[in-house]
């Protein structure tokens, strides 16, 4: 763990001296989690790739001023997505029309699988349109953004058990909506 | 007819219960051994559907997050903003040496951050524009015998001449603030004396003329600057800041010579 995070301050001292390299290592190893927040929160692949774009960017330049870590800086980007998701007003996904569905991500899959696949994230997205804003939040981020209930608990500033009992109360209420489509 | 009461919602497990169950299936338990690790004891065939959809639903959850993926190329595009980024340090520099000092600046300005920062954020062609209005004063003056005899202007002219080459090199609009007053001694020369054949309207500049001057440098304005040299006729007055400049010039034009 030590090592890891020496390796990570040694990363980020390169990518504030202006090494790409290092700052495109560090890209790498964050890019998934956030990426995948962002698109199930926008529901679009072009628009979700703007926001990781301006996330990266602005963390890229944040180096020069914050201590970053290997235990902050993916909360720290996932903050910075977050109010930018926030300031481009797409929290409700105003601009997806009913019947519209996410993009397609795989384009390795056979035409029958890729409509499944269409229609399950569809069904998904619809799903989490039920929930509170909190709520969707949450499991935008657990379960796209790949984090810990306690690293979504510093990140909303509420206790961790606030935080699971959102998740377990979120999954109920969707699945309830799921339903109808059995 | 006693009628049995099935549960119709997901009441029957408490949130932990639920959580559990999912922790369970994402360390790879079974169905049947999650639902042990939930802590639920023999759950109905209705319980069992329920908790059935939960998994189904997280698994589904779990799929299309893992099918998400960011295109390969993203991060061209991100280096390339990188790139554009205007407060990027390694760009500010490069467009400072190379872009936005005009040569000869650089030399004035060189390795001093502060005065990078004060070069980025004025226009370049303001610096541009003020090289080339100093490089023609530098010969104005340096051939001042030939050319300002030659060429009869009136004071007020030469004064808003002498006075705009430092002026617009060292004074921004944007950012006054960040002009750096100690380090740059701002001249302006004043050509003097009846022997440079300075005109004013109603003749040659006078001694009297020259103790104007001193009078608005020293204390008959408000302004911050002193004579450097007057002996041979010209008037070299130091600025300490813009605004003693723009004070200057505002003193100069409502005094009547």
């Amino acid at each position: 763990m030590a090592d890891k995070q020496t390796a990570f301050q040694e990363l980020v001292l390169r990518a504030k001296a202006g090494d790409k390299d290092a700052f495109s290592e560090i890209y790498e190893t964050h890019l998934t989690p956030v990426y995948r927040y962002c698109y199930i929160r926008l529901g679009n692949r072009e628009e979700a790739e703007d926001i990781v774009q301006e996330t990266f960017l602005k963390a890229y330049l944040a180096l020069q001023r914050f201590e970053a870590t290997r235990d902050n800086f993916l909360p720290y980007l996932f903050t910075v997505a977050r109010n930018l998701l926030i300031n481009k007003g797409k929290k409700k996904h105003p601009d997806l029309e009913p019947g519209e569905v996410m993009d397609r991500e795989d384009g390795g899959m056979n035409t029958s699988s890729y409509a499944e696949e269409k229609e399950l994230s569809q069904i998904l997205r619809e799903a989490m349109e039920i929930l509170t804003d909190d709520e969707r939040e949450i499991v935008a981020q657990r379960y796209f953004g790949e984090r810990t209930y306690a690293e979504i608990a510093a990140t909303f500033d509420k206790r961790e058990d606030a935080v699971r009992q959102h998740i377990a109360r979120a999954m109920k209420k969707m699945r309830k909506h799921l339903i109808q489509y059995d | 007819m006693t009628k049995i009461l099935q549960p119709t919602t997901e009441d029957f497990i408490t949130d932990e219960q639920l959580l559990s169950f999912f922790d369970a299936k994402e360390a790879g338990k079974s169905f049947p051994d999650a639902i042990n690790a939930s802590g639920l004891s023999t759950p109905s065939q209705k319980e069992t559907d329920i908790l059935r959809s939960l998994w189904e639903m997280h698994g589904n959850l779990m799929r299309q997050a893992h099918n998400t993926t960011p295109r390969h190329d993203l991060l061209v595009h991100i280096m390339e903003r990188i790139e554009d980024a205007p407060s990027s340090s390694s760009v500010r520099e490069k467009k400072v040496t190379s872009q936005i000092a005009p040569q000869g600046t650089s030399v004035v300005f060189g390795g001093m951050n502060k005065y990078f920062r004060f070069i980025e954020k004025i226009n370049w062609k303001i610096l541009v524009s003020s090289a080339l209005i100093l490089l023609i004063f530098v010969s104005a003056t340096g051939n001042k015998n030939t050319a300002v005899k030659s060429v009869p202007l009136a004071v007020n002219e030469i004064a808003e001449k002498t006075i705009q080459a430092p002026t617009l090199m060292a004074v921004s609009s944007d950012e006054p603030q960040a002009l750096p007053v100690a380090d740059l001694a701002m001249r302006a020369t004043i050509n003097a004396g009846p022997e440079s054949a300075v005109m004013l309207d109603d003749g040659p500049l006078s001694s009297t003329d020259i103790d104007t001057f001193a009078l608005l440098v020293n204390g008959g304005a408000d302004v911050d600057a002193s004579i450097l040299d007057d002996t041979d006729g010209d008037v070299t007055l130091i600025f300490t800041d813009s605004q003693s400049i723009s004070d200057f010039v505002n003193a100069y034009d409502e005094t009547t010579f």
